[in-house]
């Protein structure tokens, strides 16, 4: 099983990402060492070359990670085609126990490469690079996750057995089972979709009238909330209503197979307006948390409200990819799954 | 005193612009990290197609494969199946037909091929799924030792002058066999019959030394796909001695096997990308005396680090790139107009029996991406620490260096 | 009362500190430039001028000291800002001119835009009109190497005006030159300092220091003000 091509791609590109971390990581330990950005000497502007170092380091790492999450997907769809009972991903990602939180950290990785990177870019911005310390801790931090994103696809590669029947999407989320898959799959659409929308129209008033921190923000982390809800509740959707009408089937509720050439690649659109939309909704929140270091008509409000235009759009565009499908198959049939 | 107000996308335009030029300035240079690595991903690419076609066509082929074979096993090794067992299989429910068939090999010594020698009624083959063979005598002298064979075997076997008979013979035998050909055939996939001989039935078991009222194995044919697996326990259970195979275990073997050998292969080119990008971290480290000094002007002329570092990596990526294409394209027509010659017989084993084997076309996108892992991203990042030492060199270097 | 342009303090380079081989190149420099001076850093090979100029056009951080230019300071900002400023209001032409030689002269020329995202067509626009400026537009394609030496001088002032700065620093500029060169080297100097601009040259030729509108000359010996 350890042979297999698309095995060996996701192994190279996670010890990549690795190498490239610990590299990162280690010249982090160093700066934060001996960095004092009061001195005029040599080793103080040897620190200071090695920043740039690192900000290349962290942009292509992410650029991989995410390369790497699309690429996991496609490998376990190709993987499933040698695993009995596998029809698509899913089934390849069930077949270890590994499988779906190895998909879970590897984006949860994503957003957090993604969330440093905008701290990285805030702090470049001021001259003294006021959160130097913090973000290259942080760095280090993130590193023991990566170490455990590698951990966890040894694991679960040599977990692949040809020999071994695992389950079909068709299983994984039967509303019958009681397993998380069945749990998503058995939601009440009546209720998960008032509150979906209501997340929606939340986020989306609050970020058009309030750009400033006004009192509902001194609520603490509300607005990262509202954008991490938005994603879970995002994630059950497209598996308990979205699916079923782009597949036309009502026990068809795979998160997978609408990644396929077969229903037109509907997933990327979907997914990917999904969490630009998330990352940069919670980028903007983290950028409006450190705004206490600029001074107000800088630069960075611009970037703020950039950030904020695009996550609005994204999510909005995610909405209508959710419902699309729905109302399709409802002029086309007049009536519901 | 305003800050500047650059555009962002601008610059970045400008950077690759800069890149794209820098590349192509340095020609020879480039050239020979361009060509290496072209080589390096053509042969990579050259296993996904060949191993995706060969998919293809297994997938082709499997649609007519049966649901079930059926072979029965005595000591380990497969034995003739008895046509007793018929009737109980038959009466199960889901199966649509049970085809008991006579099948087997032949080496045949001269040429050291192997033929697979298939019995069925020639008579109830139609005319025109085979091309009749004009012989001397109209007659047949045994119409039992007829046969009907593959173009690909047809090609060999006159080059020992049997394309009319062919003499089957082995040591164990009193007599040998004198069988006429009577037909040739051709059928859409090549890799199933360039081997193949159809004889008379009877002929057949005579030739396969198979006794009467037994068969190779039995071909079971189930409608509903669900059912195959309980059906296939159901037999086991009922007769331990005979071995059930079903469609899927064949795809699944096959499949198992064409990934393990391009797998195999991908592991020991990945060791030689590994020693290339050593090589090439290597060589980006130490820069050229020009060199520095052209990185020397643009930083005191006002370039930051982070624009040569970017200028250095989008160098990198695109002469990486321009090799992956390449490479891809120069694979494709390895593979699809030449055969792939050498490469091919990595997978499909080296027989005399396969001389002009056509592989199908494969294309897929994920490939693509699967590529790009093994090659442009492991090349971006062997030369981003070497491009980030050059990146660094103070402006100062510019002012001292004088020539 | 001119406006102060470069204001240093108590400026300090030293190389290879603490090791042998420690040298002070430039020790406890105070100087005020004003706006629209030319100004002749005067001193022999070795006196610290070269690296003066060079932290005075954000090439070299000071070890210690203060340097000021137009009211901000720059002896710590990092690079990224300070390469801001250097491109914003600096312009720089080193000793043998340090042209890439690969390149054509309008690419050569036209170096500083690119990180200021300046276009490819305002770019060559901005090129071509400085050399026809400068008498240089039949030769926009020829390589520096296929250029004779006043050619290649005027070059490098052009690339060091391109970005239009405010400052205009120049490092031996007449080192290699023949007297004719130097003249006209000065006169485009003297062209510059009327349309505005700040000049500041490191030199020890005597034509250069003599020359008619020169505002000042310093004097460095030993990386110390000859006073």
């Amino acid at each position: 099983m350890i042979f297999h091509p698309w095995v060996i791609g996701i192994i190279t590109g996670d010890f990549i990402i690795l190498f490239l971390v610990l590299l990162g990581t280690v010249n982090a330990g160093i700066i934060n060492k001996s960095w004092d950005f009061e001195q005029t000497t040599p080793l103080q502007y040897k620190l200071e070359k090695k920043t740039y170092l690192i900000s290349a380091i962290m942009n292509f790492t992410m650029g991989v990670q995410i390369t790497l999450l699309l690429l996991f997907v496609i490998a376990a769809d190709e993987i499933s085609a040698v695993l009995p009972g596998a029809m698509c991903a899913t089934g390849a990602l069930a077949a270890s126990n590994y499988g779906f939180p190895l998909l879970f950290l590897k984006l949860f990785l994503g957003f957090l490469s993604f969330f440093w990177l905008i701290i990285n870019y805030i702090d470049n911005q001021k001259e003294n690079y006021p959160l130097i310390r913090e973000k290259y801790q942080l760095l280090i931090i993130l590193t023991p996750l990566f170490l455990l994103q590698s951990v966890l696809t040894l694991l679960f590669v040599s977990d692949l057995n040809p020999t071994v029947i695992t389950s079909c999407c068709g299983v994984v989320f039967d509303e019958q089972q009681e397993t998380i898959g069945g749990f998503l799959a058995d939601m009440e659409t009546a209720i998960s979709l008032p509150i979906l929308v209501g997340v929606y129209l939340l986020i989306a008033v609050k970020n058009n009238l309030f750009l400033k921190r006004s009192w509902w923000e001194k609520v603490p982390f509300i607005d990262i909330l509202l954008w991490v809800s938005i994603l879970g509740l995002g994630l059950a959707t497209i598996i308990n209503f979205t699916s079923i009408y782009i597949y036309e089937m009502p026990t068809h509720r795979c998160p997978f197979c609408l990644l396929q050439k077969e229903y037109y690649y509907l997933g990327i659109p979907i997914y990917l307006f999904l969490f630009l939309g998330v990352a940069t909704g919670i980028s903007k929140s983290i950028t409006l948390r450190l705004e206490y270091l600029f001074k107000p008509g800088d630069q960075m409000h611009w970037f703020k409200r950039k950030l904020n235009k695009i996550s609005l759009i994204s999510i909005s565009l995610f909405m209508v990819f959710v419902f699309t499908p729905f109302v399709l198959y409802f002029i086309k049939t007049g009536s519901r799954l | 005193m305003e800050k500047l107000k650059v555009n962002w996308l601008d610059k970045k335009l400008n950077i690759i612009d800069f890149a794209f030029q820098s590349l192509l300035r340095h020609k020879t240079k480039n050239g020979l990290i361009f060509l290496i690595f072209l080589v390096i991903i053509s042969i990579i690419s050259s296993i996904f197609f060949i191993t995706g076609s060969l998919t293809k066509e297994l997938m082709s082929t499997s649609k007519s494969l049966p649901d079930i074979t059926i072979q029965k096993i005595q000591g380990g090794r497969q034995v003739v199946v008895e046509d007793s067992y018929l009737s109980e299989i038959e009466k199960m429910p889901g199966v649509e037909t049970v085809e008991p068939r006579l099948w087997g090999y032949f080496y045949f010594s001269e040429l050291k091929a192997n033929f697979t020698i298939y019995g069925l009624d020639l008579n109830d083959l139609e005319a025109d799924e085979y091309t009749k063979i004009n012989h001397q005598q109209l007659l047949s002298p045994n119409p039992d030792y007829d046969m009907i064979v593959g173009t690909g075997v047809y090609r060999l076997l006159k080059e020992v002058f049997m394309e009319q008979n062919f003499i089957f013979n082995q040591s164990t035998w009193e007599q040998e066999i004198s069988c006429r050909i009577i037909g040739t055939f051709k059928a859409e996939t090549q890799l199933q019959t360039n081997d193949l001989m159809i004889m008379q039935a009877e002929g057949a078991r005579k030739v396969l030394e198979i006794p009467e009222s037994a068969y190779t194995d039995f071909a079971i044919y189930i409608p509903n796909p669900e059912e195959v697996q309980n059906i296939a326990i159901k037999i086991n259970r009922l007769f331990p001695e005979l071995r059930t195979i079903t469609k899927k275990n064949i795809e699944t073997t096959y499949m198992s096997v064409f990934n393990w050998r391009s797998g195999f292969v991908l592991s020991g080119l990945l060791i030689s990308i590994l020693a290339f990008l050593v090589l090439i971290w290597d060589k980006a480290s130490g820069l050229g005396a020009e060199e520095k000094k052209e990185i020397g002007i643009l930083k005191a002329i006002g370039w930051d680090t982070d624009m040569v570092l970017s200028v250095k990596l989008y160098e990198g990526f695109f002469i990486s790139s321009f090799a992956c294409f390449g490479g891809i394209i120069f694979a494709y027509l390895f593979v699809y107009i030449f055969n792939a010659p050498g490469l091919k017989n990595v997978f499909i084993g080296w027989s005399s029996v396969y001389p002009d084997f056509d592989l199908i076309p494969f294309f897929d996108f994920n490939y693509l991406l699967l590529i790009f892992i093994f090659t442009v991203i492991p090349y971006c990042t062997a030369i981003l620490f070497p491009a980030w030492k050059v990146a660094i060199t103070d402006p100062d270097v510019a002012m001292r260096n004088i020539n | 009362m001119k406006e102060s342009l470069i204001v240093l303090k108590n400026v300090t380079k030293i190389y290879n500190e603490g090791q042998i081989n420690e040298v002070v190149s430039v020790n406890n420099i105070s100087l005020d430039i004003k706006k629209n001076e030319m100004i002749v850093l005067k001193g022999p090979s070795g006196s610290g001028k070269t690296t003066l100029i060079a932290m005075m056009g954000c090439l070299l951080k000071p070890t210690s000291g203060d340097i000021n230019i137009m009211g901000k300071s720059i002896s710590k900002l990092p690079e990224k800002f300070m390469n801001q400023f250097k491109l914003q209001y600096f312009g720089f032409i080193f000793q043998n001119f340090q042209l890439i030689s690969e390149l054509s002269v309008a690419d050569n020329v036209e170096l500083p835009l690119y990180p200021l995202g300046v276009k490819p067509a305002m770019r060559r626009e901005m090129s071509l009109k400085l050399l026809e400026r400068f008498n240089l537009k039949h030769r926009q394609d020829f390589k520096i190497k296929e250029l004779s030496g006043g050619e290649q001088q005027r070059v490098a002032i052009i690339r060091a005006i391109i970005n239009q700065p405010e400052i205009l620093l120049a490092d031996e500029p007449t080192a290699h030159l023949d007297t004719e060169l130097s003249q006209s080297y000065l006169e485009y100097m003297k062209v510059l300092k009327v349309s505005g601009l700040s000049v500041i040259i490191a030199s020890h030729d005597p034509r250069v220091c003599e020359f008619s509108e020169v505002d000042r000359v310093i004097e460095i010996k030993d990386g110390q003000l000859k006073l």
